[in-house]
């Protein structure tokens, strides 16, 4: 009898527990701050220091909200908040806004999201939504024209690139991608956008390192990116475009962030491996849609937020034995690719490119609100 | 009987309490006007009709009391739309197709049912009141509070004259209103909001009451 000992679960620990995760998490998050603060700063001091406001009011509203909840429910607030971690959708919703929003608008869309996002579903871990998409939208549906702050600012790419349903002539494209310093450029991020939607480069560093780390699943953006990679490639080739089209697409808006920072969420996405990369799909062909047929300009943040709503359905296709039900399971997942490729490619087929006026290459100034629906 | 009065507005609110009559309520409550004249259009029929149907109860068969109490309220619908597009145009086109929809509101039919069909013409007219004002007051809250977010204001004019302004304001800084309270997002949260702060305060009297 001596020998057992007696003690509360788990009994085996990984390395990586959820602190442990979340912690990585917010250091990748950090990084690509780190860049955006960075890139705001070679376009003027009233940028960087605008930056840091944003993130500023972001974390005051996100974690004053969870502990005031924690407070109200006379829980130990301390040990709430590091079990809770709201920082990380803080820094979530100042990468995805618009460089320019208003730090009200932040402020109110933070307390709504973490609120009626997070805290109400049950707190950390029962959401069924992310709450950073989440804030996201409310800064869509409510602050576009009212809340901004007059900061001059050039066309975003993304911007542009919507302006033209994104899709283009091959000529307009070679003006497109000249206009912000030629497609590597836009793929190492130099050029003016919401902090987190600049650098595909450094995001995919990012989402390496947490692959070889285990902090995020691999299936979730893997296949998000293959999806709309693949699909790109193929629209891009119809239209006479080159693979530089597909590595254009990828790296404007907010494609990489959502997919390596948002989708992997492990509390919003679904549980089976399968399932996984339905949900991908799913998020994939929405947030295709969207860009291409839709007239918000990126269909990143209501792409996630589909596919957030249907995992727990995706969840119950898969709920078998996953040994017995392999092959079924497997051929479902490649179907849904194949479908979801097909889906996006078809859903173009009745698109004329886009003609790009040269006149807009010259810095257009206009006031934030006007591409406030950037991600 | 007052009692029962009293509980109309928190213990048994039609609408935080009852959960009837929710499809009027999210879609009207966008302004304080419309608040007003929902709630007393609401309130008018649900009195006539539950003293109407209240005095019937002995002669309607069983078997046909829906349809019945159906052309009862049907009726005074009619005629209260009439009374609206004469003398108080604004409200009418306000409100629209949603006047015409309180034939089918949950709360007069439920109180028809459930209430006026058992009971004399008195209890009936006074639960008739007191539910109707519980509508109004539900109904209060959410478009005031919508209203105050969205407009980042008040205004309240004359029912009977549009340009009759009774009180009108609006707070400093107006471009902190947040305009996603005027659509029906806004409408569900305020609502969640104030079911949730309802049904706090209904099970804190209920705990009081068994504590004695």
């Amino acid at each position: 009898m001596a020998n057992y000992k007696f003690r509360a679960t788990p009994m085996f620990r990984q390395k990586l527990d959820t602190k442990n995760v979340m912690f990585r998490l917010t250091i990748g998050l950090v990084i690509v701050y780190i860049f955006g603060l960075w890139n705001s700063s070679r376009y003027g001091m009233e940028y960087f220091f605008h930056t840091l406001d944003m993130l500023a009011v972001s974390l005051v509203a996100g974690v004053g909200t969870e502990a005031l909840y924690a407070y109200v429910l006379k829980k130990d607030v301390k040990e709430y908040l590091s079990t809770s971690f709201p920082w990380v959708t803080c820094l979530i919703i100042t990468e995805i806004v618009p460089c320019d929003t208003s730090v009200y608008a932040i402020f109110v869309s933070t307390v709504l999201a973490i609120f009626f996002g997070k805290l109400v579903f049950g707190g950390f871990g029962q959401n069924t939504f992310n709450p950073a998409a989440v804030g996201r939208c409310f800064i869509t549906t409510s602050f576009v024209s009212v809340a901004s702050v007059d900061l001059i600012a050039s066309a975003t790419p993304a911007k542009a690139f919507a302006s033209v349903n994104w899709l283009m002539t091959p000529e307009t494209f070679d003006i497109f991608t000249n206009q912000y310093g030629g497609i590597w450029n836009l793929f190492f991020g130099q050029y003016h956008g919401a902090l987190g939607e600049t650098s595909a480069l450094l995001l995919i560093a990012i989402l390496i390192i947490f692959l070889k780390d285990g902090v995020v699943d691999n299936r979730v953006p893997l296949t998000f990116l293959t999806v709309c990679f693949v699909s790109a490639w193929i629209i891009g080739a119809i239209n006479g475009l080159g693979i530089e089209y597909a590595i254009a697409f990828l790296s404007t808006g907010g494609l990489v962030y959502g997919g390596v920072f948002m989708l992997t969420d492990p509390v919003t996405s679904p549980f089976t491996v399968p399932g996984r990369m339905v949900f991908a799909c799913i998020a994939a062909v929405v947030t295709c849609l969207i860009r291409f047929l839709g007239n918000l300009p990126e269909g990143m943040c209501y792409g996630i937020l589909i596919a957030n709503m249907l995992s727990p359905l995706i969840d119950k296709l898969f709920s078998c034995k996953q040994v017995d039900s392999y092959k079924r399971n497997s051929i479902i997942t490649y179907v849904t690719i194949v479908l979801s490729i097909a889906c996006i490619v078809l859903a173009t087929s009745g698109l004329k490119p886009g003609e790009y006026k040269a006149s807009e290459k010259s810095a257009v100034v206009y006031t934030i609100g006007n591409n406030a629906n950037n991600l | 009987m007052w009692k029962s009065f009293k509980d109309c507005f928190i213990k048994d609110n039609p609408v935080f309490g009852l959960f009837l009559g929710m499809c009027s309520t999210l879609a009207i409550s966008t302004s304080l006007n419309n608040a007003i004249g929902m709630g007393l259009s609401v309130t008018f029929v649900l009195i006539l009709s539950n003293v109407i149907i209240s005095a019937m109860r002995k002669i309607i068969p069983d078997e046909i009391r829906i349809p019945v109490y159906i052309v009862v309220i049907a009726t005074l619908v009619s005629i209260l739309q009439m009374l609206l597009h004469a003398y108080m145009p604004e409200v009418y086109t306000s409100l629209g197709a949603f006047l015409s929809l309180i034939v089918v509101n949950c709360i007069i039919l439920g109180r028809a049912e459930a209430f006026a069909s058992k009971n004399p013409i008195g209890p009936s007219a006074i639960d008739g009141l007191g539910m109707g004002l519980g509508y109004t007051f539900a109904l209060l809250l959410i478009s005031a509070t919508r209203e105050l977010l969205s407009t980042w204001g008040l205004a309240f004019y004359n029912p009977f004259n549009a340009e009759h302004i009774l009180f009108k304001f609006t707070l400093p800084f107006d471009s902190f209103k947040i305009t996603l309270f005027s659509s029906p997002v806004g409408a569900f949260l305020t609502f969640a909001v104030f079911a949730a702060i309802f049904t706090k305060i209904r099970n804190e009297a209920a705990k009081k009451e068994e504590g004695k």
